[in-house]
């Protein structure tokens, strides 16, 4: 490397510290990344670190463990371990794909409302205020009765009715990031309304954006677990949560000690999930609250 | 507050219509026919003639949703099939063993949460402090529907203190003071199932905004004339740092329900969240629609009452 590009590389750490703030990323961020590192690794890698695979029939049913079913096989004889690994993909994919789209859809009403302002605020602030009173779960239980839950569908749900309480906190944020005394004088200096979203308003939003995204796609995992453990998500996606499902409808776990290899792996799974969720989300406040910031 | 009163309960005229606008168009949103959407799969003809007439699905759709408003936001969401019975009959029957579960764990977590809050804060980063936050993160992330199964497995099945299920011992009919304990021996392990997430999350703010409170110049006033930390924490900081929890434990009402209707189905609880799934499974459409209107009804005077009460509690509120 030569000097030239020691001093540039040099630069761009000390701008991204500058925009983290004086803020330590902590051991929380950490492990909370470290988590999902680990569980998006196995999502990535399922077909090559999965014993079998998780849809066909290789062993004798409720098998206990063995060497070859390291958790044992279910009601079917499909492989435990196997569909554990797979399972991580749909949970971990729903939460990424309807936190992403949540996430959006709030950075767009939010940072329209915000930065507009006047009557186009007010229509979008009233639309978050009526999507606000309507509750989550039974919105999607209900619509899950009339349209059906492949999917897409469950995915869709989640983000449609995450995306209000979000958009109110961008709003905010936009709305003060438009007073500022640097955004005043740009505009006065004549730059247009695409340069300062893209030069200011994206760039000054953005960690707020990837905190609100790791909270959502933390409720989303969670959201997705609670229907699918109902009965009422994609019979055929086979999450963590429909796997408690169709653990608990098998019975037996009154007897047996079949619980321990079947029902505990996929409810530590998810707790783990939503912790590193958690952890990585508590880990970012710094960056979104600039008062705990200057205290911490 | 009187004028805040006035405007408050006027804003929720709206949103009422406006629930019941949501719920009009996802009938109509629907494919195939409305009368199927509407009162559901299985009913013979006579029900549908029944439905279609009270509902007016042969009139044009703008006094459709009219009708609709009215039958909906009167009560009267027709009659349910798979029970034989008035939708608001099966619901208010179904009630109280929602509001007895939901109240219970909204009193318990509010109160245990606000006083480990305070432990916590008193010493940040001590012990107490970090015991208290990690119990925070785990109770944060459990999924409900599980750790209500593994209580039922540890702490009924394993050891066998508590009921598997259920609100009521089948077998005897407890009359009087044996009745309400034999229910509450019955409500342990779902109230603390509910109570978890709660409390994590009440502790875990009550902890922050009083640490913020503590920080602030007029505590340190408080201390510097003399008062006794126990004076500057009750009289001073708590007032200003409850605030904010007051209106998030009053926002949680529509959570606490999605928390109701997976613990009721882990613990066969006969109450409202249970007959919201029963009902999906059954295609009990109007029953279905009954329980979103009076669930989204109920978040929205929660939301009205947490206002009032902050109103109340802070002046700035009522006159801003």
């Amino acid at each position: 490397m030569s000097y030239v590009e020691v001093a540039q590389v040099r630069s761009a750490v000390h701008r991204l510290h500058r925009r983290l703030g004086s803020a330590r990323v902590s051991g929380i961020f950490w492990l909370g990344l470290g988590i999902l590192a680990l569980f998006g690794g196995l999502a990535l890698a399922a077909p090559w670190i999965a014993p079998h695979d998780p849809r066909a029939f290789v062993g004798p049913p409720l098998a206990p463990p063995s060497p070859g079913h390291p958790l044992g096989t279910n009601d079917v004889g499909q492989d435990i371990l196997s569909e554990l690994i797979f399972g991580a993909r749909i949970s971990l994919g729903v939460g990424l794909l309807a936190g992403g789209l949540a996430v959006a859809l709030a950075t767009l009403v939010g940072a329209v409302a915000g930065y507009r302002g006047g009557t186009v605020d007010a229509v979008l602030m009233r639309w978050v205020d009526a999507m606000l009173v309507l509750p989550r779960l039974p919105l999607m239980i209900v619509v899950a009765a009339y349209v059906g839950t492949g999917l897409p569908v469950v995915i869709l749900l989640i983000a449609l009715l995450g995306w209000p309480a979000p958009a109110r906190v961008i709003r905010a944020q936009a709305l003060a990031i438009r007073r500022r005394a640097h955004i005043q004088s740009a505009r006065l200096f004549g730059a247009g309304l695409g340069y300062i979203v893209r030069r200011h308003l994206v760039p000054e939003l953005s960690p707020l954006i990837v905190a609100i995204f790791v909270g959502q796609a933390g409720r989303a995992v969670m959201l997705e677990a609670g229907l699918a453990f109902l009965g009422l998500g994609d019979p055929t996606a086979k999450s963590w949560g429909l796997m408690i499902r169709y653990a608990l409808d098998s019975g037996g776990f009154f007897f047996t000690h079949r619980w321990v290899w079947w029902l505990l792996p996929p409810g530590l799974g998810l707790t783990l999930l939503l912790l590193g969720f958690a952890l990585l989300g508590m880990g970012l406040e710094p960056w979104t609250h600039p008062l705990t910031r200057r205290h911490g | 507050m009187t004028r805040y009163l006035v405007r408050r309960l006027l804003q929720i005229v709206p949103k009422l219509v406006g629930i019941g606008v949501v719920s009009f168009s996802l009938i109509h949103l629907a494919p195939g026919d409305p009368i199927v959407a509407l009162a559901g799969e299985y009913g013979d003809a006579a029900y549908y003639a029944f439905m279609r007439a009270k509902f007016g699905l042969d009139r044009p759709l703008g006094e459709q949703l009219l009708i609709y408003l009215g039958n909906v936001l009167r009560g009267d969401w027709g009659i349910s099939y798979t029970h034989g019975r008035p939708v608001a009959q099966v619901i208010l029957s179904r009630l109280p063993a929602t509001l007895l579960l939901m109240a219970t764990a909204l009193a318990l977590s509010s109160t245990l949460g606000v006083a480990l809050g305070m432990w916590a804060a008193r010493r940040p980063h001590s012990g107490s402090d970090l015991a208290i936050r990690v119990l925070c993160l785990v109770g944060y992330a459990l999924p409900v529907f599980w750790s209500a199964q593994m209580l039922i497995l540890l702490l009924a099945l394993q050891v066998p203190l508590f009921p598997v299920q259920g609100m009521t011992t089948a077998r005897y009919r407890y009359q009087g003071l044996e009745y309400v304990w034999d229910v509450a021996r019955h409500m342990v392990l779902p109230v603390a199932a509910m109570t978890l997430h709660q409390l994590a999350l009440i502790t875990r703010l009550t902890r922050t905004n009083l640490l913020e409170t503590l920080a602030a110049d007029f505590v340190r006033t408080a201390y510097a004339k003399g008062l006794s930390e126990w004076r500057v924490l009750h009289g001073h900081a708590l007032r200003n740092a409850l605030l904010p929890v007051i209106t998030v434990i009053g926002g949680r009402v529509g959570f606490m329900f999605t928390g109701a209707v997976l613990t009721e189905t882990v613990f066969a609880w006969p109450g409202i969240g249970r007959l919201l799934v029963s009902a999906t499974l059954n295609r009990d459409f109007p029953l279905l629609m009954g329980l979103f209107t009076l669930v989204s009804a109920a978040v929205l005077v929660s939301n009205l009452v947490t206002d009032l009460v902050y109103a109340w509690l802070d002046p700035r509120i009522r006159y801003g």
